[in-house]
């Protein structure tokens, strides 16, 4: 693994933009960054991101296995107990999981460590397959890159036999906070590859959902919501007005209830408690586990519901050096063993490994100066060379 | 999404490591083609939604492959809109999400039945416009 400075195509915003891709700068900061690329060996991917990110995606799917069957998994992870039964049924009844993100810390050398799982609201899709792959494409032709140069990317292939394979004939809504410009354009993306599998499709916000008087979620034209992506976190559903209605309707969700389970930051734990010492976790404990204390005075605290970094500490000796600031915390932090990010000419990358219906098929790579990845982190691309 | 339960739903499967050394001819890991049929026709953000409430869009059956004709596909927008309930739930601070036992505690949103027959609207958004972001 090695950052490459390399020039940037002189018309990437026009590109962009072209494509719809228009959150590229977002505050008058460089989001999308092309001066630089991280360059990975085949065998790096493959042995190093892609089978660990198989191997992770399972232990969670083992976790949620055991989740289900004994509710001291879920006390634990404060998930409220009214919804247990919906989270139970969607397992049992095997809904499909679309899409998730594992994000990684890797320096080249050791095993890829586990930081967190995205597994309800991964955002970042649409650079990742679409602007990351046009890089890669028009940076050959410029020779910006070696010719030969590859891309661990099937993203969207995948995500179009995804639709194929689990949105059989159903009309298709897709949800979520469209006056957000990176929710917006992920929404857009998804719908687009939705379309391209043959799905009728209606894309709305998700204020915009309706219950009807007979107890089922609709949209606009009062049409009964039958499958629905939804772009907006199981734990906010959980708590806003319509979440107790979330066990009676009918609407199959996607990512599905179960996935509740595995985007709280308590499964870091709770990994570490059923496969203590395996090589692509870090160790983690509950904040009132006394196990903690094994961790010393050094960790990064996490809150068992958490977007973007916010509330993310990271404390050394005792002292918090860096925190994120935001509106979580009040259902309890886990501590997680603190690896040091890899610096690159001071830069702190964060791997983030695709999976679509399960199956490892991407990488994105976001990078900071701020050792905690936020949401002012920089997208760079990247290449097998 | 349950038409085709998975035998292996949920199962940890073996982890297959392609064999060292290296093919001469290592298989691509990238997309063939990656071909958009909607985005790039129409801006993406709140800019373009406002613009296009509540699209609803099929794919012609006889369209063809999307990578050969990326436009095809028939949108119809429609005019309804919803004033939305109000959006006063949730807090900046840091506050729980749930109340101790249940989903009792459901912020006071206040739905409307504007913008569409007789549904209730609103019910869903609050906590999440109250932080501003929903993805990670």
């Amino acid at each position: 693994m090695q950052r490459i400075s390399c020039p940037e195509r002189d018309d990437w915003r026009a590109t962009a933009e072209g494509i719809g891709f228009t959150f590229h700068t977002i505050n008058g900061e460089r989001y999308w960054d092309e001066r630089a690329y991280y360059a990975f060996t085949l065998q790096e991917i493959e042995r190093r991101i892609e089978a660990p990110t198989a191997e992770i995606d399972a232990m969670c799917l083992e976790l949620v296995g055991r989740a289900i069957k004994d509710e001291k998994y879920l006390r634990r992870l404060k998930i409220p107990e009214a919804f247990w039964p919906l989270l139970s049924e969607s397992w049992r009844r095997r809904d499909a999981s679309l899409y998730g993100r594992l994000d990684l810390s890797y320096d080249g050398w050791s095993p890829a460590k586990l930081l967190e799982y995205n597994a309800d609201t991964p955002t970042s899709i649409f650079e990742a397959a679409v602007f990351q792959w046009t890089w890669l494409e028009q940076a050959m032709e410029r020779s910006i890159i070696p010719k030969r140069a590859d891309q661990f990317n099937s993203i969207h292939e995948r995500l179009i036999d995804a639709w194929k394979k689990h949105g059989g004939r159903k009309h298709l809504h897709l949800a979520g906070m469209t006056d957000n410009t990176e929710d917006a354009g992920t929404l857009a993306y998804l719908q687009d590859t939705a379309s391209q599998a043959g799905l009728q499709t209606t894309l709305m916000d998700i204020k915009e959902v309706g219950l009807g008087g007979d107890g089922r979620f609709v949209d606009l034209d009062d049409r009964a919501i039958e499958l629905a992506f939804k772009l907006y976190p199981w734990e906010w559903m959980f708590r806003d007005e319509f979440g107790a209605k979330l066990s009676t309707a009918p609407t199959r969700w996607i990512e599905p209830p179960w996935k509740a389970i595995l985007s709280n930051k308590g499964i870091l734990p709770l990994l570490w408690e059923m496969f203590p010492k395996h090589p692509n976790l870090l160790p983690a404990y509950f904040e009132d586990d006394p196990k903690a204390a094994m961790l010393g005075s050094s960790f990064v605290r996490k809150p068992l519901y958490s977007r973007e970094g916010a509330n993310v500490a990271l404390v050394s000796a005792g002292t918090t050096l860096v925190e994120q600031q935001g509106p979580y915390g009040a259902e309890g932090f886990i501590r997680q063993a603190f690896a040091p990010l890899p610096s690159f000419t001071d830069q702190y990358p964060v791997l983030g490994s695709w999976l679509v219906d399960h199956t490892p098929c991407g990488l994105s790579i976001r990078e900071d100066e701020n050792p905690i990845t936020g949401n002012t982190s920089r997208f760079l691309p990247h290449a097998i060379v | 999404m349950t038409n085709k339960p998975d035998q292996d739903f949920g199962k940890r499967k073996p982890v297959s490591v392609p064999a060292s050394p290296r093919p001469a001819q290592p298989p691509a890991k990238r997309s063939g083609h990656v071909a958009l049929l909607l985005m790039g026709t129409f801006a993406v953000g709140s800019a373009a939604y406002a613009l296009m409430p509540s699209r609803s869009c099929e794919r012609p059956p006889d369209a063809a492959s999307p990578a050969q004709q990326p436009t095809s596909t028939e949108c119809s927008s429609r005019s309804s809109s919803s004033s939305h309930g109000g959006s006063g739930g949730g807090s900046s601070s840091r506050s729980s999400y749930y109340s101790s036992d249940s989903s009792s505690s459901h912020s006071s949103s206040g739905t409307s039945d504007s913008g569409s027959h007789s549904a209730q609207r609103g019910g869903f958004g609050s906590f999440g416009h109250s932080i501003g972001f929903s993805g990670g």
